[in-house]
């Protein structure tokens, strides 16, 4: 018991550092894409380091230092709900915990977090980045929540175990290639739950140096900046057992979840914004329709 | 008390037109005739609840006598918690499950009410109990009738106590008329269940006649009080202008009669139907569709008890799934929602009561800061939201976990899509209840708002530490609904295992609650204790230090975000929220009024078209003797 809490934590201790390198290289193509030389891939973890060690002068009441405690929570602890490394005994982190159903209203906590800290600020564009980030939500989730019901209900289990066992003996026995239209489903959630463009309008906000991360400030603000690279990770870790078959070593998990990486970045690249209700209407109508191909399909098959 | 002269208290006590001395009269001859009625049954050897007869002369003696205000809420309180002492030992069957939940809530909102109630007429404390009774009859009846009667008296009495408020007196129409179709169809279907006059039909009678059409009329009446997807309309204005000091017992424990008829009914009625399992799809779909327009519904509200009104409507749209899976799976997640909505929906109606008692107002868009005012009243609230929103580790969880697991191991995959679908959409108004009332800025108006009531203080801080304690070891709730379903649906497992203290397991998942309580608690002591240990020389900044591109706000009122904060989401889902349902009923009443007014014609309350018709009629009459019609 000991050693499993002990890789699990080093083993989030690795996830933030790829988190915040992920996060960097990010940048750096993105900048190369508009023709800039760029911040280093290491710039995020100067920035976290450097806010780290920085105290914060002001505060707007209690909410205000529970919103990166939230986030940070949510964030590891969603990375620790998911498996890494299939059947390994150390690196399965602490996925005895829950099961898929967990994880999903899990991932919401830190979110939760989040809203409420920038609430307290008094500021009306955090609470309306926040109601954007939760319409958001509501129009990629139905697309994520076909793709996992599907899944788990053609395998007939919800169990991360049980979803990767079945993924085992060749690459055509991933989902990806099992469920050809609930995965493209799933990928397609995926870019609204990083954000990418044209996805983005919930950041606005804060681009115009007003949102929740203008309130907050150094060490908040790194732990916060922390717990959101970790959840990427972990939400990289999820479609990977979901779609990618799961990984039997970290090697494999590595350059899995480095793949599932690029998607977003390479949309992110070409796109421009939706309005808001755009975003939704197009998560509502297309990954729908194609994922409920599969959809149907699997529930004729199976009941 | 019985000064009735001065037009005040007329004013108070006026019901419809009716003033005091005409109500006591009616109340006092209704209990008379009631108490009469028992007797005469129990000589025929019904089953009657005998202690009913003492809580319902205690309820009249409260009344009759007059007490003080504080003297009537303390009686209340120890007749509901004499009742609680006298069933408390029973074995836990499903009736004994709701009786408790009745009783247990009933003491929680009565204790509650005090200061906030002072606002409503003197038949509060009365009426309330009288619902309390009335449920506790239904919970205890042991055939169909006993049941009916029951439950007519307590769609009475609430109809009456929601009329008591001020502006409730079309909410509480609507809610009347509601109650007596439902009523009607219920008494229609057990008529037609009964093959002949003089037999009453118990709940587990066999050999039924027209055994479909009377199982859908006596649901309707259950569907009427859940207020699902068609029968919904009454809801909303019944919970947002019913006294706020009734509202969490009209959602807690109210609307879960509904549940427990909806039990009944599917326990003994549907299965002896050919078709029961398209039924009990049906009615799975019509829970889903429930939750999830409910939930649609909820977002779109400006004032919080409604809010809270259609997101109770949409819970309980969850528990009806649960039970049209009827596995015991199903019944697991129905009967553990059912308590558990009570405990977090209780615990937000309450904290809205203390919020309408100091600030005056229950409109989203008017309020907003006041989590520096009624800062313990925020944090019962948040965890409220965290259990409705079904996060881990909070209470809330369990219910969504049984229910899904059920759903995937039933197959009902499309249920579970709008499901979870609905409860995704749900964030987006519980976010909203959280920041339009007690986070942004706060409007000077309410700069001397006081804490809330001690007595709302401790029945929050009850059950956030109920909610919290659930959410840690669902065991806690999980063993009475066990037994229920052993016992009373005879079912051999509950459709999970426990597969060490904490960690429930099913045949398709698992998810360990004690683990999930002491991550969390622990990692939030340790990072909370670092920001306090390395930030001690934090300054608090006022509320409208803010970066605000470089302006600074001067009223709160210009910053504060509080008014259809949904817009986007709107012009998405407009077509979902359309008011349909009350178009329908719209329709339906101007084509009576349309007909009607056709029969206006005929009588016109001239007295020479009378004779006329009198006339025409005795010349029919006579023509068709003579060919010998008749």
């Amino acid at each position: 018991m000991f050693n499993k809490i002990l890789f699990a934590l080093i083993a989030a201790i690795v996830a933030l550092a790829y988190g915040l390198f992920l996060g960097g290289l990010s940048r750096k193509i993105m900048a190369r894409l508009h023709g800039r030389k760029g911040p280093t891939v290491f710039q995020n973890f100067i920035d976290v380091w450097k806010l780290f060690r920085k105290r914060t002068a002001i505060s707007h009441g209690v909410m205000f230092y529970l919103a990166p405690t939230f986030r940070f929570l949510g964030g590891v602890g969603t990375f620790l709900l998911v498996p890494i490394v299939f059947d390994s005994p150390y690196l399965s982190n602490f996925s005895f915990g829950g099961d898929l159903i967990v994880l999903i209203y899990f991932m919401v906590f830190g979110c939760l977090g989040m809203a409420l800290g920038a609430s307290e600020s008094g500021h009306p564009h955090s609470a309306i980045a926040v109601t954007r980030g939760l319409s958001q939500m509501a129009g990629y989730e139905l697309p994520f929540l076909i793709a996992v019901i599907g899944i788990a209900f053609a395998n007939h289990t919800i169990t991360f175990q049980g979803i990767i066992q079945a993924q085992q003996g060749g690459i055509l026995h991933w989902n990806l290639f099992q469920y050809p239209f609930l995965s493209i489903a799933a990928l397609i959630s995926m870019l609204g739950m990083y954000m990418s463009y044209p996805f983005a309008v919930v950041m606005a906000p804060q681009e115009i140096a007003v949102g929740p991360p203008t309130e907050f400030s150094s060490e908040f603000l790194s732990f916060m900046f922390s717990g959101r690279s970790i959840f990427a990770v972990a939400k990289y870790l999820v479609f990977m057992n979901l779609l990618l078959g799961g990984a039997t070593n970290l090697l494999e998990a590595f350059i899995k979840t480095f793949i599932l990486f690029l998607w977003p970045l390479f949309i992110t690249g070409v796109f421009p914004r939706f309005r808001l209700e755009q975003s939704v209407r197009f998560f509502w109508t297309y990954p729908v329709l194609i994922g409920l191909i599969d959809f149907i399909g699997i529930f004729i098959t199976r009941s | 008390m019985f000064t009735i002269s001065d037009s005040e208290s007329d004013k108070v006590f006026e019901i419809k037109g009716s003033t005091l001395p005409s109500l006591v009269n009616t109340i006092v001859m209704f209990f008379i005739s009631l108490i009469g009625g028992f007797f005469f049954f129990s000589k025929t050897g019904i089953y009657i609840p005998e202690t009913m007869l003492i809580l319902f002369a205690g309820s009249i003696l409260i009344f009759v006598l007059g007490f003080s205000r504080i003297l009537q809420w303390l009686v209340s309180l120890g007749l509901t918690g004499y009742a609680f002492y006298i069933y408390m030992g029973n074995s836990m069957s499903l009736s004994q499950f709701f009786l408790m939940m009745i009783l247990a809530g009933g003491i929680l909102f009565l204790f509650a009410s005090y200061p906030v109630s002072k606002k409503y007429s003197s038949m509060f404390y009365p009426l309330f109990l009288l619902t309390i009774f009335s449920m506790v009859g239904i919970s205890l009846s042991k055939d169909w009738i006993m049941l009916f009667i029951f439950w007519e008296l307590m769609s009475w009495f609430s109809y009456m106590i929601i009329n008591s408020s001020d502006n409730a007196k079309r909410a509480s129409w609507i809610y009347l008329i509601m109650s007596a179709i439902g009523g009607y169809a219920m008494l229609t279907g057990i008529k037609l269940l009964s093959p002949s006059v003089n037999l009453i039909p118990q709940f587990s009678a066999k050999a039924l006649s027209l055994p479909i059409l009377a199982s859908i009329l006596i649901f309707t009446a259950f569907l009427v009080k859940m207020a699902t997807a068609p029968l919904h309309i009454w809801a909303r204005d019944a919970y947002g202008d019913s006294p706020d000091a009734f509202t969490p017992a009209l959602s807690g424990i109210l609307s879960k009669m509904g549940v427990f008829g909806g039990i009944l009914t599917v326990l003994y009625l549907i299965p002896q139907i050919k078709s029961s399992s398209v039924i009990l799809y049906g009615l799975g779909w019509l829970g889903a569709i429930t939750a999830l327009f409910m939930t649609l519904f909820a977002v779109f509200q400006e004032d919080a008890k409604r809010v809270l009104a259609y997101s109770s409507v949409g819970q309980v749209g969850y528990i009806l799934i649960g039970i049209a899976l009827s596995t015991s799976l199903g019944y697991s997640a129905a009967l553990y929602h059912t308590v558990n909505h009570l405990i977090f929906k209780g615990l937000l109606f309450v904290a809205i009561a203390g919020v309408i008692y100091r600030a005056g107002t229950s409109s989203l868009p008017a309020l907003g800061g006041l989590i520096r005012k009624m800062p313990f009243t925020f944090f019962a609230f948040l965890l409220g939201i965290i259990a409705l929103a079904g996060i881990p580790p909070l209470s809330g969880f369990a219910g969504k976990w049984l229910l899904y697991t059920a759903l995937i191991e039933k197959g009902w995959i499309f249920i579970l899509l709008v499901a979870m679908m609905a409860s995704t959409i749900a964030f987006l108004y519980c976010f909203k209840l959280l920041h339009a009332i007690f986070l942004g800025q706060p409007k000077d108006k309410f700069k001397d708002v006081k804490k809330a009531p001690i007595t709302i203080n401790i029945v929050q801080l009850l059950l956030a530490i109920l909610t919290m304690a659930i959410g840690a070891k669902p065991g806690l709730l999980l063993d009475f609904t066990e037994k229920v379903i052993k016992i009373t649906l005879g079912f051999a497992t509950p459709g999970y295992t426990y597969a060490s203290t904490y960690k429930i397991v099913s045949s398709i998942g698992y998810w360990n609650a004690w683990f999930m309580m002491i991550f969390v608690g622990g990692a939030f002591v340790i990072i909370l204790a670092l920001f306090a240990i390395n930030n001690p020389k934090i300054r608090k900044v006022g509320q409208l230090d803010i970066g605000y591109s470089g302006e600074v706000p001067d009223s709160p009122e210009s910053v504060h975000f509080g008014y259809d904060m949904y817009a986007h989401f709107r012009r998405v889902v407009w077509f979902m929220i359309k008011p349909v349902a009350e178009g329908i009923y719209k329709g339906i009443y101007s084509t009576i009024n349309a007909g009607v007014d056709f029969l206006r014609r005929f009588y016109t309350g001239d007295i020479n078209t009378y004779a006329i018709w009198v006339i025409v009629s005795l010349i029919t009459i006579l023509y068709l003797l003579n060919k010998g019609v008749f």
